[in-house]
């Protein structure tokens, strides 16, 4: 069309423009678009270039870089600063040396203020001045009745800091004086000898964000928009305009000397080379030949008899490609830190792809024998993708701390730092800061945001504000949707990454700018785990995980009582006792396979052996559930349903998992192999496979996918499933090499629960909290298979539970009569450590005589007296208690001077405690009883309702409509399963698994979220041995409960 | 079997066993009985806008949350109830109605109660925040016995008043009021009985903080009864001797004097003309005259008035009204007397006036002027006297033409220019500077002007002189201003402020003149 074309030909005659002054949204609450949007309007907009200024910050920089080569427009790094003393300007990076005195600057100014903010006076800046950038001075116009006036101080003092290097920044946003503005500004510049260059102050990518933008400024400043006046902008411009629109703001020339500038900013993110930490190597060796050094030793202590062929073939390979790859550092940088925790005896685990490579289980780095795992891992680093290799280490969750200062120590806080999580809006926090800065009152938000369950998904936001009795139709809910849709995935604030590390051999801040976390004597950098990744960073995880305290702790207790030391490699392999408990779902406590969703899988699929577990763990995940590979899978695996594979390169890749597509890794070679993606394209699918849900962006690789299927010969039915199963991983896939590491975690403890049951529980209480079941539910489990659990008393209870052995035993039949396990003074909710510490230095030197000698000698508080009544640790010193309570409010606050209490008091007509007070009580302080369950002391009041218990259910035929009750143990949702809700339900038979649909779900939230006691009425399942009611009506019977305390409304 | 120490005193020693005198005797000196009034929905009930058919509840702020005060009943029925977070009533009842718990007002509103409880009875007490005590033996006889009275009293309780209510009679305050509190409309007349009617009674209403009864609880104890076997000293050091003295009070162990309510004073003045009058110089003569009465009513009492009430009877009409209101409280009767003449001018008496009265109520305390301590002595006094006769000023000019008829101009930070300022009729503070640069005459409404060659033209054309000023704001009031302001001139030499719509119609607009 000519319109078009004459709008082409004028675009070429417009003056050429780059936007020097934008800030994303990463300068938190301020800038109002994603780096991204900025970078693909610029484009659009035909800008020569964009400089992403944010805040004394780069956190938006790496993706603005890769939007930036994806969009074919350069990006300028940036920052924007405002002094002390309110004098603002902006830096930019002109090669990699300016970048790392920018990134230097920023660090500094972060690491002197508290979290979130900086502190930047001029002395600082003179200090650690950053060499090469280019200034660019930001005019303050205070006056606001007259303009004109400026203090020009300021900006001298910039052209002294960086001479040659600095303009004046001329920014008109028809304010009504613009005209004034600018001759300001050039008579300021002609008598400084500044040059002026035009900028926007951009703040969002296009207008319509206006709305947001000030919606953000009410957040930040915690007014309600309406009382906000002249702190919001008072128009819209702050966004990318045309360049039509900025010809005509702006003389010619200021536009061109953006162009200029620009010129002059070379740098980009691809030159930044990482370089390894180099201490770790001896003189005398490379990386490389020290890798190979210290692989070949662990490979004779791993086979003293002599390294298999097939792991030496292995060996070889990978050592090659590491040395290619130049990433034996990376090795080294990982076995050092796995060295110094073993030294510690702190246990680990390394997982991830290349964790599981030959070399890591020669390194100690994990216990995945290559030869046990028939190799699978080869393709553990891609040569092309360049990309790191991946390993997580996870560490007891209580000791990690220990690592995390022994790398601070070994590199120093210059070197080391933990990667950024950006934490960014969600469904809740959003309605909660837009509802209050569209001016609802708290009340109202609070309303709104406890309505957005936390199971629903943001497209059923507006539905969910519709049910719960707000107007779709009311402009405020109208303009809060809106507004909500926009900021949601929105930066809030930088966090730290559960445990990535990030550790370089000259300092980090000169790579990125490294901030404070609020955690004191931590320090974060700004960039998130993808950033690292998308620049090719190094970065370790360090991760927490309970089950190895628990572990580690359970094999010690062992160890002391059968007097060997039993250590995790001691472990026999392949024990058929352990099998035959896990397809029992015999599995409460044991590593990951012990969730409920996990428990009613084990029976159908009956693991037998190692492969099996890594099966069962990858399976039971949202992915493949999602993707409807469960059934088939275990269609296939129970003989009903023949493998068929479409070739011989399909059968390579899923022939070990019957043909059903499980792993992460399973996908990515699928589309290798069946579809002809090269491995770096294999990579973007899984990348986008994790955030399409989010994003979408999965669409582009239907068609190739399709296609390239198509061409290799397999059927189109054949190439939608494998799509649609891709589809259905999501987020969720689960990779291969994490589930194999797992596996192994699942059979140590598994065997430990099958043999050691009392030291096993043991040790899972002294690791609290962690896994899925409560004290109550393990102390339960351990009871059913025989333990005998002692209560807490406070004459006897160590801080930790411990094992107990008969008072006539001697030391050497420990090894062969049972422990009992005496419940510890950390189950006392409430009970200060202090306090704990003090009982039981005390009692060493003496034991107690009475309630008032424990607290006095003890010191201890009114409140950790109370704990102790409550949770009737007291009994052998007070009796009942109702006593013990009595007693204790008695005490004396005054510590004598003699320790014998001033006088005695007799006994008391105090009630005695109900069974049901005790039970309820008992609930209340320690979360578990030893005595009856609480709901055998109901049965009668249940059996009149005609429900059922949960062992009669399994008398029942299929299908029968049944009404069951329990105590509500467990609410999931696993984010695969479509908004059903899963509860586990106990009463003193056991545990009865409810499934709720989601129309029931939302229809009785109420009951579902509330109810303590609920009753269910529905229809019996089961199958394979697994039991469900699909619930069909609830009830919340929680008042019941209330009645065991006989009349009294405290429960809670 | 639990044992007795030696040392264990006996609880809650019955009284000693007075040998009892003859009959005669005990009627000369009779047991007081208490009649305990509860008003468990005033904080809710005293709102009398209050729908019947919707469930509300008042609400109180405990530890920086919103919590139920008071549920009405159908609120109770949903499941809402005291103590429970404001959220969670929603949860329950999505239409709930709220209401803040507003204390004055209750506080109001009981001595109202007791006002009209005082003929019953001289010996009324205000239990705070929502019971009263009425001492009720010496009104048997007037009122044919106690049961008659008591129907009286509920009588005019549900048809005068509409709360809710829970009473009790006992022979001492505390036990009426606790049964009363506990909803049980026990009538005992002997002290020996209160020991087996309270004990029923659970600890839960027991006036002691929430901590003390979870700790008494967790002893086992749930009765009063329970307490009763408690040994005293161990009551006492546990859970404080208030405790014990409060159950000794209510089983009438000890004495417990009370206060009595005391009808609030008003000030009232009554004159009575001995023949009609239709001057206002004589009308305002009297009132002067009474509202010196006023001046030295106050002057006694150390007290000063808001506002007064003069009303003027006729034979005929109702009384006519005149509220004499000042902006700080005074006892000045010159300037009252000011301020009712500038009334009076206003008004046109329909009839001739017979009688007036004055009243008076809602006193505050006399707080003399301060003055600053640098600007003494006198010569400065009068920059500080200004500021107060402007305000003297301002309230004769508002009694003479009307308080309706001044205005105030207020700058409102608003990038929107209709709104950067606001009329109001209280008489506010200074105002800011207005910090825009518009001119101070706006039009009461943009006016459109009509366009020639794209451009605006008002009785001849236009030329932009300033601009674009663009304004884009107020999209969450519902009133989105989106424009580009300009200073304009016309052939007349007039300067104008235009504005040119940022819609597709790009309509021009006058806003308005600079002088």
């Amino acid at each position: 069309m000519g319109c078009s074309h004459d709008a082409k030909s004028d675009r070429a005659r417009l003056p050429l423009y780059a936007e020097l002054h934008c800030i994303s949204n990463y300068s938190f609450l301020r800038g109002a678009s994603f780096p991204e949007e900025l970078i693909e309007r610029a484009a659009r907009l035909g800008y020569r270039a964009l400089a992403i200024t944010d805040e004394c910050s780069l956190s938006g920089v790496v993706r603005a870089h890769i939007a930036a080569k994806e969009h074919n427009i350069q990006l300028i790094i940036g920052s924007e600063f405002a002094l002390q003393d309110g004098v603002r300007f902006v830096l930019f990076a002109t090669d990699r040396a300016s970048y790392g005195y920018l990134s230097r600057l920023i660090t500094v100014a972060r690491r002197q203020a508290e979290k979130g903010g900086y502190y930047l006076t001029r002395k600082i800046v003179e200090q650690h001045h950053p060499e090469g950038c280019l200034a660019l001075w930001l005019p303050e116009f205070k006056d606001a009745e007259r303009k004109q006036a400026i203090d020009d101080e300021s900006l001298q003092w910039l052209v002294k800091c960086f001479p040659q290097h600095c303009w004046i920044a001329v920014e008109l946003l028809l304010s009504g004086d613009d005209h004034q503005r600018l001759q300001t500004l050039l008579t300021l510049g002609e008598t400084h000898h500044v040059p002026l260059v035009a900028c926007g102050d951009v703040h969002m990518h296009r207008r319509n964000r206006r709305a947001l933008q000030d919606t953000l400024t009410a957040i930040r400043l915690g007014k309600p928009l309406a009382q906000l006046g002249y702190e919001l902008f008072p128009n819209g411009e702050r966004c990318l305009r045309s360049r039509q629109r900025l010809q005509k703001i702006y003389p010619r020339l200021l536009l061109e000397e953006t162009v200029r500038i620009a010129e002059r900013c070379r740098f980009s993110l691809d030159e930044l080379r990482y370089e390894y930490p180099r201490e770790l190597v001896p003189t005398g060796h490379t990386p490389q030949t020290w890798l190979r050094e210290l692989t070949e030793r662990g490979m004779q202590r791993r086979w003293p008899e002599g390294t298999p062929d097939k792991v030496k073939k292995a060996v070889e390979h990978e050592l090659a490609l590491v040395d290619e790859m130049v990433y034996a550092p990376y090795f080294l940088t990982v076995h050092d830190i796995v060295q110094y925790a073993r030294g510690a005896g702190i246990l680990c685990q390394g997982r991830g792809s290349a964790a599981n490579s030959a070399i890591c289980y020669c390194l100690g780095i994990t216990e995945v024998d290559p030869d046990r795992m028939q190799l699978l891992f080869e393709r553990f680093i891609s040569r092309e993708r360049n990309e790191p290799p991946d390993i997580d280490v996870d560490f007891e969750h209580e000791r990690r701390e220990e690592v995390i200062q022994y790398i601070y120590r070994k590199y120093g806080r210059e070197r080391a730092a933990l990667a950024a999580t950006v934490i960014t809006y969600r469904a809740r926090s959003a309605v909660r800061d837009v509802g209050k800065a569209i001016g609802m009152s708290l009340d109202q938000v609070d309303r709104l945001a406890k309505s957005i369950f936390w199971w629903h998904r943001v497209d059923v936001i507006q539905q969910q504000l519709h049910e719960n009795g707000f107007s779709l139709h009311n402009p405020l809910i109208k303009r809060l949707v809106m507004l909500v849709r926009q900021i949601l995935g929105f930066p809030r604030h930088l966090s730290q990454h559960v445990g990535g590390f990030v550790i370089s051999q000259g300092k980090l801040s000169h790579l990125v700018p490294i901030e404070n976390a609020s955690m004191a004597e931590r320090t974060v950098i700004q960039w998130e785990k993808d950033d690292l990744e998308a620049l090719g960073l190094l970065k370790i995880d360090i991760l927490a995980l309970g089950m190895l305290s628990a572990i580690r702790k359970a094999l010690g207790y062992v160890s002391a009582y059968t007097r060997q030391s039993i250590t995790l490699a001691d472990i026999p392999p392949e024990d058929p006792a352990v099998y035959r408990m896990i397809q029992q779902a015999d599995t409460v406590g044991v590593f990951q396979i012990e969730s409920r969703a996990q428990m009613s899988m084990l029976p159908r699929l009956k693991p037998r052996n190692y492969y099996d577990l890594v099966i069962e763990i990858a399976i039971i995940r949202p992915g493949p559930i999602q993707g409807n590979m469960v059934h088939p899978y275990l269609r296939r695996r129970s003989g009903e349903e023949t493998v068929a594979y479409p070739s011989e390169a399909v059968r390579a890749v899923l022939s070990r998992t019957l043909g059903v597509p499980i792993f992460q890794e399973q996908v990515m070679q699928l589309a290798m192999v069946a579809a002809g993606f090269s491995a770096g394209e294999a990579d973007q699918l899984r990348r986008s496979m994790a955030a399409w849900k989010r994003r979408g962006g999965l669409e582009q690789f239907e068609g190739r996918l399709l296609q390239g299927m198509k061409a290799r010969g397999y059927s189109e039915q054949f190439a939608q499933q494998i799509f649609n199963q891709i589809k259905g991983f999501g987020e969720y896939g689960f990779p291969e090499s994490h589930s194999a590491s797992f596996a192994l975690l699942a059979y140590a403890s598994s065997w430990l629960k099958c043999y050691h049951q009392a030291a096993f529980t043991c040790a899972v209480l002294n690791s609290q909290p962690m896994g899925f079941y409560a004290p109550a539910q393990l102390v339960a489990d351990a009871r059913r298979h025989g333990v005998q659990v002692l209560p807490v008393d406070v004459k006897v209870s160590e801080y930790d539970s411990t094992l107990e052995f008969a008072d006539n035993q001697s030391l050497s039949d420990m090894a062969n009569t049972k422990p009992s396990l005496r419940l510890g003074l950390r189950l006392i909710k409430g009970l200060s450590s202090t306090g704990i510490g003090n009982i039981i230095r005390v009692r060493e030197q003496r034991s107690f005589t009475s309630v008032q000698d424990l607290a006095t000698r003890a010191q201890l508080n009114r409140k950790d007296m109370e704990c102790l009544a409550a949770a009737n640790a007291l009994k052998s010193l007070s009796g009942d208690r109702h006593r013990a309570y009595w007693q204790v409010a008695g005490i004396e606050n005054s510590i004598p001077v003699f320790e014998t209490p001033r006088f005695t008091e007799g006994d008391v007509m105090l009630p005695k405690p109900s069974e049901g007070q005790n039970i309820v009580a008992d609930y209340a302080t320690t979360g578990l009883t030893l005595g009856r369950h609480p709901l055998a002391l109901l049965r009668d009041r249940l059996c009149r309702r005609r429900i059922r218990k949960a062992e009669e259910l399994w008398e029942l035929n299929n299908g029968s409509k049944v009404t069951t009750a329990g105590l509500v143990i467990c609410r999931q949702r696993p984010g695969s399963a479509g908004n059903v809700v899963f509860v586990t339900l106990e009463d003193e038979t056991g545990q009865t698994n409810v499934v709720v649909w989601p129309h029931l779900a939302e229809s009785q939230a109420r009951e579902l979220v509330k109810a303590r006691l609920l009753a269910v009425q529905g229809k019996v399942q089961h199958e394979d041995g697994v039991l469900h009611v699909i619930a069909s009506r609830l009830e919340d019977l929680s008042q019941w409960l209330g009645t065991l305390t006989t009349h009294s409304r405290d429960f809670c | 079997m639990a044992k007795f120490p030696a040392s264990l005193s006996l609880p809650f020693p019955l009284p000693p066993e007075v040998p009892q005198p003859a009959s005669q005797a005990k009627a000369e000196i009779p047991q007081p009985l208490w009649l305990a009034l509860v008003f468990p929905k005033l904080a809710l009930e005293l709102h009398d806008d209050q729908p019947c058919d919707i469930p509300a509840v008042a609400v109180k702020e405990y530890r920086g949350r919103s919590v139920v005060h008071t549920a009405s009943q159908l609120a109770e029925a949903q499941g809402v109830s005291a103590n429970m977070a404001v959220n969670a009533a929603y949860a329950l009842c999505p239409s709930l109605k709220v209401y803040p718990v507003n204390q004055q007002a209750q506080l109001d509103r009981l001595h109202q109660l007791a006002g009209w409880a005082e003929q019953f009875t001289s010996k009324v007490n205000v239990q705070l925040p929502q019971a009263l005590l009425l001492e009720v033996r010496g009104s048997l006889k007037l009122f044919g016995g106690l049961s008659s009275i008591q129907e009286q009293i509920w009588q005019q309780l549900t048809e005068q008043w509409r709360y809710s209510f829970q009473s009790a009679v006992t022979p001492t305050p505390m036990a009426s009021l606790l049964l009363a509190f506990s909803g049980r409309s026990d009538v005992v007349q002997s002290k020996q009985q209160l020991r087996s009617v309270l004990g029923r009674l659970s600890i839960n209403n027991l006036p002691i903080g929430l901590k003390k009864k979870q700790q008494l609880r967790n002893t086992g104890v749930r009765l009063l009864r329970d307490v009763w076997r408690l040994p005293k000293d161990g009551l006492a050091r546990r859970f404080g001797p208030d405790l014990v003295n409060y159950l000794d009070r209510a089983l009438g162990l000890i004495p417990d004097p009370l206060d009595f309510f005391v009808s609030p004073e008003e000030f009232e003045a009554f004159y009575e003309f001995p023949m009609e009058v239709h001057s206002t110089d004589l009308l305002l003569n009297v009132s002067g005259q009474l509202l010196q009465q006023l001046t030295l009513f106050l002057r006694q009492r150390d007290i000063c008035v808001n506002q007064c009430l003069i009303q003027l009877y006729d034979d005929k009409h109702a009384a006519t009204d005149i509220v004499i209101g000042v902006r700080q409280a005074t006892r000045d009767h010159q300037h009252l007397t000011r301020l009712l003449g500038e009334h009076l001018n206003r008004l046109s008496l329909e009839a001739p006036v017979r009688s007036v009265r004055l009243t008076a109520k809602d006193f505050v305390l006399f707080a003399p002027q301060s003055f600053s301590l640098f600007l003494e002595p006198t010569p400065d006094l009068a920059l500080d006297h200004q500021e107060g006769d402007i305000e003297i000023l301002l309230e004769q000019l508002q009694a003479r033409i009307g308080s309706e008829a001044i205005k105030t101009l207020h700058s409102v930070a608003d990038h929107r220019p209709e709104y950067a300022y606001r009329i109001s009729e209280a008489l506010a503070t200074r105002s800011e500077v207005i910090k825009q640069q518009c001119p101070l005459w706006l039009l009461p409404e943009p006016c459109l002007l009509s366009r020639k060659n794209h451009q605006p033209w008002l009785q001849g054309p236009v030329t932009l002189v300033k601009g674009p000023e663009r304004i884009e704001a107020g999209w969450w009031s519902g009133h989105d201003v989106r424009r580009d302001y300009y200073i304009a001139k016309d052939n007349k030499g007039r300067q104008l402020w235009l504005y040119q719509e940022l819609n597709e119609h790009c309509r021009w607009y006058l806003h308005g003149l600079f002088a």
